[in-house]
């Protein structure tokens, strides 16, 4: 059985790289944004105030509205782009150098390309908790609470009076702008990375970019993308996406990429393979 | 030299990263057409039942339609978000590639470092160019087989270009000649950003990270540009990735335009320059 060795080789190589100095960055443009609201709003900002407003989102653009100019949630687009950034090439990296000797030592193309399955999962899960390290210090440095709750006068002001919850409790805060944006986010890196076996992958990054802009115009549960907005998500609006059936979703694709990726790999010929 | 520019020029066409980039922009501003002919279509039907004796809404107009002015449409959005992705795509990976495959050492030694630089420049840089300004330029012309053709009135709120916009005096009375001027802005921008490839390229290793140094840095510019808004900047738009759209919010002076292609040609060109031509690479 390979599979320990490999994964805790992924984990060695690919889980804490230079470039995740680049998250702290990522993730404090929005926050700064949000300071910038609460102090002109005459609010205190807490550690939950500003994950909520790192993952707020927008709501849909009405597409036939061609007279108007719309804008679109660049902060958003940038923190949840960084991610799929930051983890496209480890595969294909890992594929082209050393990563064939690995596959030919431990026999089982099954179990190295699981084990880069499990490495995108966790590698997704180190960007949200840097993300969220990154909201907290914001919080202690700007006289905030580290309280993960979030008074409801404050995130109204936030969320420009687009939700009607009252005060969310520290659990809604975590579902809205953690973990669903986190099974969000894995799906799409997950997805990103079985189509590099297929496609190149700046190609791959485009159409995640894609799936992403369409999920701007387009509150559907079924489309990746709304699920990371909290503006849109049904635990704080009663129009909003089902948190269940956005998990679900999420879970479904993960496993059908980790199923179909298997299965491409087995069969797919990795001689002279390249970037 | 020439010989050697016109071989670059030659791979930089004819291999099919161009035709998919040229392609999923024609796929983009399709999108943009379609969302266009819904529009007049709707609009026609709106004045006709209206009996209106001009039979076209004011101010509507194939130039204020066309996808680098409108800043309304799904194509125009998709477009302006992922173009330094198809600036790059045609041929901003050759550097990187040839860097890996060796192949960079048997050209230089065959014609030296400054004609392969200078070649693989321009090929960069015109490939990247075409693959932005191609598809805005078949857009024009496709709009311009459903969209009325009329000069922008400078009185109707639906025209976004004003007083304070590069070349807004020519919008408004020689609307042809700004779109085709407009297509060459759009030209230099996908090369100068396409070129930035070449200093990533020097450094990063992997291709693909290469290859969306350029994306990753106009997004970042962009969410900056976005916190700085409306602190000391006055109504200007500073953003790269909305300079490159012919209308964006605020106005986009010829100064700043014409200082942002300064800087990212002095940049991407020096610094290529002195990596490729001045180092010894390892």
């Amino acid at each position: 059985m390979n599979l320990p060795k490999l994964i805790s080789h992924d984990l060695r190589c690919g889980l804490l790289r230079p470039r995740c100095l680049l998250i702290p960055i990522m993730a404090a443009l929005p926050c700064w944004l949000c300071h910038k609201i609460a102090v002109t709003a005459g609010f205190n900002c807490g550690w939950g105030g500003y994950l909520m407003y790192c993952f707020m989102g927008i709501e849909p653009i009405n597409i036939l509205d061609t007279m108007e100019k719309t804008q679109l949630p660049i902060l958003w687009l940038l923190l949840i782009s960084g991610c799929l950034y930051l983890n496209l090439d480890y595969m294909l990296n890992d594929l082209s150098l050393t990563g064939q000797q690995i596959i030919v030592r431990s026999g089982n193309r099954r179990e190295w390309f699981i084990s880069k399955c499990i490495w995108n999962l966790l590698s997704c899960g180190v960007y949200f908790i840097i993300v969220s390290a990154t909201a907290a210090v914001f919080s202690l440095f700007t006289g905030g609470d580290l309280s993960l709750r979030c008074e409801g006068a404050a995130l109204n002001i936030l969320y420009r009076g687009e939700v009607d919850a009252g005060t969310v409790s520290s659990f809604t805060v975590l579902a809205v702008s953690l973990l669903l944006p986190y099974l969000t986010v894995s799906a799409l890196s997950l997805l990103q990375m079985t189509l590099c076996l297929v496609l190149k992958p700046i190609l791959c990054f485009l159409l995640s970019e894609v799936v992403l802009l369409v999920s701007v115009y387009w509150s559907s549960p079924f489309i990746l993308g709304n699920g990371a907005m909290g503006i849109r998500s049904g635990l704080l609006t009663a129009s909003g996406v089902d948190p269940l059936t956005v998990c679900g979703e999420c879970v479904a694709i993960m496993l059908l990429c980790a199923g179909l990726g298997t299965w491409e790999f087995k069969r797919s010929n990795i001689i002279g393979a390249k970037e | 030299m020439i010989r050697c520019v016109r071989a670059e020029l030659n791979k930089a066409f004819k291999n099919r990263m161009f035709l998919i980039s040229f392609g999923i922009g024609l796929l983009i501003c399709g999108v943009d057409v379609i969302q266009n002919a819904l529009t007049v279509r709707s609009l026609t039907e709106t004045m006709l039942s209206l009996d209106d004796i001009s039979k076209s809404a004011e101010g509507f107009s194939l130039f204020v339609e066309w996808i680098a002015v409108n800043g309304s449409t799904f194509g125009n959005m998709v477009f302006y978000f992922v173009w330094p992705i198809l600036a790059v795509l045609p041929f901003g990976w050759s550097y990187a590639e040839e860097r890996k495959s060796g192949l960079f050492d048997q050209i230089v030694s065959r014609v030296g470092r400054k004609t392969y630089f200078v070649s693989k420049y321009t090929a960069v840089f015109v490939s990247g160019g075409a693959a932005v300004a191609l598809p805005v330029l078949a857009d024009l012309l496709v709009n311009a087989l459903i969209c009325p053709y009329c000069v922008p009135d400078v009185v109707t709120s639906i025209t976004p270009i004003t007083n304070g916009y590069f070349l807004s005096r020519l919008f408004f009375t020689s609307p042809w000649a700004f779109a085709l001027l407009w297509c060459c802005m759009e030209f230099l921008w996908g090369g100068v950003v396409a070129c930035i490839c070449f200093v990533a390229g020097t450094r990063l290793r992997h291709q693909v990270m290469v290859l969306l140094i350029p994306f990753v840095t106009l997004v970042l510019l962009d969410a900056v540009c976005s916190l700085l808004m409306g602190v000391g900047t006055g109504n200007i738009e500073l953003s790269p990735m909305r300079l490159i759209q012919a209308a964006p919010f605020s106005s986009n002076p010829r100064w700043l335009l014409f200082s942002y292609l300064g800087f990212f040609f002095a940049v991407t060109f020096i610094g290529g320059y002195r990596k490729v031509v001045k180092h010894e690479l390892t």
